[in-house]
């Protein structure tokens, strides 16, 4: 199978753009009953974390999308490239960041160089 | 981000806060974070903090000190030193970041802010390389990117190779880095000489020199 130069990960993240997440399982859901905002936002940074620490790295990339405010949105991206550089190539992280405004996008991307290294160390 | 946008952004209200505390350090940064608490008041304040682009190192450092959640305290020290590389304490506070990764990326900064520019011989800069852990293979880029500049004065091409087999024979690891065989092929190709990538063994590292193309032009030595 021909591989997307773009990179798996970005596919994911497009395809979950697109069409508006995918299956995370009970916890997602729960989150999604969650009425107000910003602990709705919270309970999917929490989830995320959970599946980053899962190696499951892209249903926590799927998570991040839920993710409302930008605030909490960044701190989730941040937290993400932390947890799991092996799965966030520069493709995934521009887009991931490209998702914040811009006044965030900035400091996001120069939070992906140094994961970035990390990666680059384990091959 | 100002303070008022990211209450904005978080929807939160005055009237919902209670839950948790900013920190007397933190306090300055804890607008929009009422009504939240442990791991999630720290990321909201952390995110503050990083907005505060003008705010003086040593209020910076105080600030990290604030910090409950130990991820968010690692990140908090480690930005610090990349924003300040020269910041007085900087050994102490590397030290003190408690997550490997973190840590290595902190030693990292130093060594290439302060560090390595200020070593009298390469023999030391490649020792003092050692504290940056996972990462000193990067250290050894900044290293031999510095040395290179005195090539031209030293001797050419003959004091390059020698540089870089003194590298290779303080660090035998250097020698299946593909970073450091990247450098290995871009700095001397970039001062004109023919590229030292015979002085690694066969594998990426030495591929990873031989590949190298400077300016669009594959170096001498291709």
């Amino acid at each position: 199978m021909k591989q997307d130069p773009r990179g798996p990960t970005w596919l994911a993240l497009a395809g979950a753009l697109a069409l508006g997440g995918g299956s995370c399982g009970k916890k997602v859901r729960d989150c999604a009953k969650v009425s107000d905002a910003t602990e709705r936002d919270w309970c999917y940074f929490d989830t995320m974390i959970t599946y980053a620490q899962a190696d499951r790295t892209q249903d926590a990339i799927h998570l991040v999308q839920y993710i409302q405010a930008p605030p909490v949105r960044a701190a989730a991206i941040d937290r993400l490239f932390g947890l799991a550089p092996p799965g966030i190539d520069l493709t995934t992280a521009t887009a991931l960041c490209g998702t914040l405004p811009a006044d965030l996008t900035r400091t996001c991307l120069n939070k992906w160089n140094r994961p970035h290294l990390w990666t680059e160390n384990q091959q | 981000m100002n303070p008022g946008r990211l209450a904005a952004a978080l929807g939160l209200a005055v009237a919902c806060g209670g839950q948790g505390e900013a920190p007397a350090e933190l306090r300055p940064w804890a607008e929009g974070c009422s009504g939240l608490a442990g791991e999630h008041l720290d990321w909201c304040l952390f995110g503050n903090l990083q907005e505060d682009e003008s705010l003086a190192s040593e209020r910076w450092f105080a600030a990290c000190g604030g910090f409950r959640t130990p991820e968010v305290r690692d990140q908090c020290y480690e930005t610090l030193i990349r924003r300040d590389p020269s910041f007085g304490r900087n050994e102490r506070v590397c030290k003190s970041i408690t997550e490997p990764r973190f840590r290595d990326s902190c030693y990292l900064e130093w060594l290439r802010g302060v560090t390595v520019p200020s070593a009298t011989s390469l023999d030391e800069a490649v020792k003092l390389c050692a504290k940056a852990g996972a990462l000193k293979e990067h250290c050894a880029v900044h290293v031999l990117q510095q040395w290179s500049a005195t090539w031209a004065q030293r001797g050419g091409e003959p004091v390059m190779r020698q540089d870089v087999t003194t590298m290779l024979q303080l660090d035998p690891e250097l020698a299946h880095s593909k970073s450091f065989g990247n450098s290995a092929g871009l700095f001397p190709g970039r001062a004109g000489y023919t590229k030292p990538c015979g002085l690694f063994p066969p594998g990426e590292a030495r591929a990873s020199c031989e590949d190298v193309v400077i300016d669009g032009v594959p170096p001498p030595g291709m």
